[in-house]
């Protein structure tokens, strides 16, 4: 292993594994917040805010078909359904916690947790 | 096995092959833009054998044909940006350190995932999606070094026949001169 790996090639990569993870416990710190609506983004455009203790269905169309299908319920917000190849979307879960994003890649869906419905993203920050 | 336009085309096949192989592959965890880098082992290679210029020109042609084949413009320009990142990367420790080739590959597949969180957020226009930073930069690190080792054992048994081939191609040169010469010597 030493012929493959010497003591400075440790270090680096060391280093960038405790940049991961101290970026995952800044992270974990800074979205432990739940969150109050969700807005939802399609191809840049905001289709709406959404409050996350009213259950809801939220229909995406694209081309007159509907692509993505999204559910609010007992404060949590997921994908229900989805038009696409890989279904990622649905995988990504339940999300509730302010900055957690549900990202249809394919359709350029992007479902955000917020703070306010009328806040901007610096709303982070907070 | 020298340097040739044949050989340059093996690896590009190759590097295709791995692309497919890799779509094939199902992501567990719902991040995306998360995956293996197979093809990174092809361009690890290529990087090391043959010089970076073929190794750039095989990585964009693959993406592009992969991206033609099963992916759309977005895919492309995804792939592009995290392959060309990573790839700058990794060729500037290649030329300017001491760097394995293993560190080589982990800081390959740690810039490559910035690159397409970069080309995402651009795309969507959402800075909320560096939520997804922390978990492509530790997934890229780690397999990043799955690749690097994997590389690593390839270089070394590919490297081992080149070196072969090409005493055996001067043994057969020199061999063939002094039969020739023997020959002549007899007659």
């Amino acid at each position: 292993m030493s012929k493959w790996l010497k003591k400075r090639d440790i270090i680096l990569i060391i280093s960038l594994l405790l940049v991961g993870v101290i970026a995952l416990l800044i992270w974990h710190f800074i979205y432990s917040v739940d969150g109050k609506f969700v807005s939802v983004e399609q191809r840049g455009n905001l289709i709406g805010t959404y409050p996350l203790n009213v259950d809801k269905e939220i229909e995406i169309e694209h081309r007159g078909q509907v692509v993505n299908k999204i559910i609010i319920e007992d404060g949590y917000c997921y994908m229900e359904n989805a038009e696409c190849p890989d279904h990622l979307c649905i995988k990504q879960g339940k999300i509730e916690k302010i900055g957690q994003t549900i990202v249809c890649l394919p359709n350029r869906v992007v479902v955000t947790v917020i703070s306010d419905s009328d806040t901007e993203y610096d709303s982070i920050a907070n | 096995m020298k340097k040739s336009l044949p050989a340059l085309a093996v690896f590009l096949t190759f590097a295709l092959i791995c692309s497919y192989i890799e779509s094939l592959i199902p992501i567990p965890f719902g991040v995306p833009g998360m995956k293996l880098g197979l093809t990174n082992v092809v361009i690890i290679l290529l990087l090391y054998l043959f010089g970076p210029i073929d190794a750039i020109v095989v990585s964009i042609l693959r993406i592009l044909l992969i991206g033609f084949m099963f992916g759309n413009i977005y895919s492309i320009c995804y792939s592009l940006a995290g392959g060309l990142l990573s790839f700058v990367c990794m060729y500037l420790l290649y030329r300017f350190s001491k760097f394995k080739m293993i560190t080589v590959s982990v800081v390959g597949g740690f810039m490559h995932n910035v690159g397409q969180l970069i080309i995402a957020i651009l795309f969507f226009e959402n800075t909320y999606l560096i939520y997804y930073l922390p978990v492509l930069l530790i997934t890229g690190v780690v397999t990043g070094a799955v690749i690097g080792v994997i590389a690593q054992a390839v270089y070394a048994r590919i490297n081992k026949f080149i070196h072969k081939d090409d005493i055996s191609n001067d043994n057969i040169k020199n061999k063939s001169n002094e039969e020739l010469v023997e020959r002549k010597d007899n007659t």
